[in-house]
């Protein structure tokens, strides 16, 4: 064990020594200079701090959530609609292979239900009768 | 270009970083005099060769103050700087598709003792260079920034988005490998 010991503190003196003549070596003030040069011929915008709260990741995938929720929707809305215009398109499809004849007998028929939809009320009639014709009328029901 | 003059008063790499965001070059060029010499030393121990050692540090400065805005602070700005480093050096590898073995540094072998001693130490040296180059690149930086920087295992694995526990394997891994490969 304590040769082993005795190894790691070798070999962490070791790494401790790489690369210190090269470091030394090093021209730091010119680095430094060749840095702030290329950095100075950079666009500014790279220098901007930290990135606008709406930029930041987690605001991104909500807004992509919600975009995508929201498409989604008007995917379905769209499945939706198509399905009632079909509804319309069979009808008139039908519509077509009647004959003119068949065609008046059913405006004739729409005709009346359009009528019997705007005729007066049961309950109008009934306010306009007689005390006589309501018994009379009463016993009739009763048979 | 006549180089940068030093920031006045002494501050803290967060000052120094904010006063880079608001402009100031100054402030960028104290931050390279203060950690360049220990990224070379990072960069040379990962396998760096000597011949493009400033550019490689050039490389890293430029692409730390690049994406300074993604810096959180979740480690010292040196340790993020080093990972950097770490990518550049892989980088030029991929480019010159390398690779040879590093001529070891002189410098490195002690200069004390008769001259069979220095010999030994520079053979040393030289074998744990090789080994540094033989280990998966997740080895050679952990034992880098743990044996070389002597940083703690949190601050390593903030730095190079692990858990303290996986730094420390990876440490005793490499430890072991070198040692193997050493004697």
């Amino acid at each position: 064990m304590t040769d082993d010991r005795m190894d790691d503190a070798k070999l962490e003196e070791l790494a401790r020594r790489l690369g210190a003549g090269a470091a030394e070596r090093l021209n730091v003030e010119r680095v430094a200079g060749a840095v702030v040069e290329r950095l100075r011929s950079e666009p500014k915008i790279e220098r901007r701090g930290p990135s606008p709260w709406w930029l930041q990741p987690k605001w991104l995938r909500a807004a992509a959530i919600v975009v995508l929720m929201v498409g989604v929707g008007i995917v379905v809305r769209g499945w939706l609609q198509v399905g009632s215009r079909h509804q319309a398109h069979y009808i008139a499809e039908d519509l077509q292979d009647l004959s003119a004849s068949q065609l008046r007998e059913v405006l004739g028929t729409l005709d009346e239900t359009l009528q019997a939809a705007t005729a007066p009320s049961a309950e109008d009639d009934l306010n306009d009768l007689t005390t006589e014709q309501l018994q009379a009328l009463l016993r009739s029901l009763e048979g | 270009m006549p180089p940068a003059e030093p920031v006045a008063a002494p501050a803290d790499d967060a000052e120094l970083i904010a006063a880079w965001q608001g402009g100031d070059e100054r402030a960028a060029a104290e931050l390279v005099r203060r950690h360049a010499r220990a990224l070379a030393r990072f960069l040379a121990g990962a396998g760096a060769p000597e011949a493009d050692l400033d550019d490689l540090v050039q490389e890293a400065f430029i692409r730390a103050f690049r994406a300074i805005a993604t810096f959180r602070g979740q480690c010292q700005f040196r340790t993020w700087l080093l990972t950097i480093g770490g990518n550049a050096l892989k980088d030029l590898g991929r480019r010159l598709a390398r690779r040879h073995v590093v001529p070891l540094d002189e410098h490195l072998a002690s200069r004390d003792g008769d001259p069979h001693q220095r010999a030994v130490a520079r053979e040393t040296e030289e074998r744990l260079q090789r080994g540094l180059e033989r280990l998966p690149r997740m080895q050679r930086e952990v034992f880098l920034l743990r044996a070389q920087q002597g940083l703690e295992y949190v601050e390593i694995a903030a730095a190079l988005d692990t858990s303290p526990g996986a730094a420390r394997v990876h440490y005793h891994h490499a430890v072991k490998r070198l040692k193997e490969w050493l004697t």
